[in-house]
């Protein structure tokens, strides 16, 4: 079963988690929170807020958030709803996928964010992802990706469950960050640039980005 | 990521979306673009719709390996978010770039 309204207000449809085509099901409209087989809504802390905007909100496991696109999901699932313009949605995958990678690969696996400087540790790493996410223990984690919009705004929160860091609200030079030649380091300038607002919240277990309309 | 490989010719193109889940898949391309000793590496993304900033981080990694062994990455054809997260990066200041 991929799509089971339940009537209940918090879980209005389940996801198999199966594949790209029964998430898209899952998703579809009414359905604003959408969460994966095997989840339970308590998982999480911090549950959505009860708010009177329109909202979408999905909860995946790891493992899922890793082998499925479920960014690209999600963002056209958004962007059906909202009716934003081709640039924005741009921008707003841009960002939420930036904001998943950290939430999958340096919260929820907890992979050390300085393992991509070569092609030797970008095999370790791949070799760390793969062992963690064969334990079931970890790769059942979840991830939240919340969107909430009126027509002035956009916010979309990503929240994982790992242990979370100090959180800084911005990288302190993006565009050397940017433009620099090392092969890792980029993620959040290019989350701050595609946003704009962006601030890790939750004692470093989430990322909060608002995009005006 | 979707990836189709002319080993002889040390050309790839890749497809769909390049990001932080495709390790395995650029681990097998990397073997295989660098097997051929001279030619130039050429990596086709006229059909990448998307990359984050761990793709981009993965053809930086080509592009160094591809130099330890005196040999040239050209990427072709980027389009869309591809080429906007290249002007972004200033990736043209790195790359040998093709339209």
């Amino acid at each position: 079963m991929t799509r089971a309204p339940t009537g209940n207000s918090k879980c209005d449809a389940c996801w198999d988690g199966v594949s790209d085509g029964t998430l898209r099901d899952a998703l579809l409209p009414p359905v604003t929170n959408c969460i994966e087989q095997g989840l339970k809504e308590s998982e999480l802390q911090g549950p959505p807020e009860e708010v009177q905007v329109e909202e979408l909100v999905l909860t995946v496991k790891t493992l899922s958030a890793y082998r499925i696109p479920i960014v690209k999901i999600f963002v056209e699932a958004m962007a059906g709803r909202t009716k934003l313009p081709q640039h924005l949605v741009e921008r707003v995958h841009t960002a939420i996928q930036e904001a998943l990678m950290n939430a999958v690969l340096h919260g929820n696996l907890k992979i050390d964010a300085s393992l991509r400087s070569s092609l030797e540790d970008l095999i370790k790493m791949h070799e760390a992802i793969e062992l963690r996410l064969a334990a079931p223990e970890i790769s059942s984690t979840p991830i939240r990706v919340e969107a909430r919009w009126n027509e002035r705004m956009i916010h979309v929160l990503v929240r994982d469950s790992g242990d979370g860091y100090a959180p800084g609200c911005a990288p302190e030079h993006p565009d050397q960050k940017l433009t620099a030649e090392a092969s890792s380091g980029r993620g959040l300038a290019i989350l701050d640039t595609m946003c704009d607002e962006f601030a890790v919240v939750e004692d470093g277990r989430a990322a909060k980005m608002s995009f005006f309309r | 990521m979707r990836m189709e490989l002319d080993k002889d010719a040390a050309r790839a193109e890749i497809s769909g979306e390049f990001t932080f889940a495709d390790h395995g898949t650029f681990k097998q391309m990397m073997a295989a673009l660098l097997q051929p000793k001279s030619l130039p590496i050429v990596i086709d993304i006229s059909k990448l719709d998307f990359i984050d900033s761990a793709g981009l981080g993965m053809l930086l990694l080509v592009r160094d390996e591809a130099s330890k062994v005196s040999r040239q990455l050209i990427l072709k054809g980027p389009h869309g978010q591809v080429k906007r997260m290249f002007d972004l990066t200033k990736f043209d200041t790195l790359f040998s770039i093709e339209a």
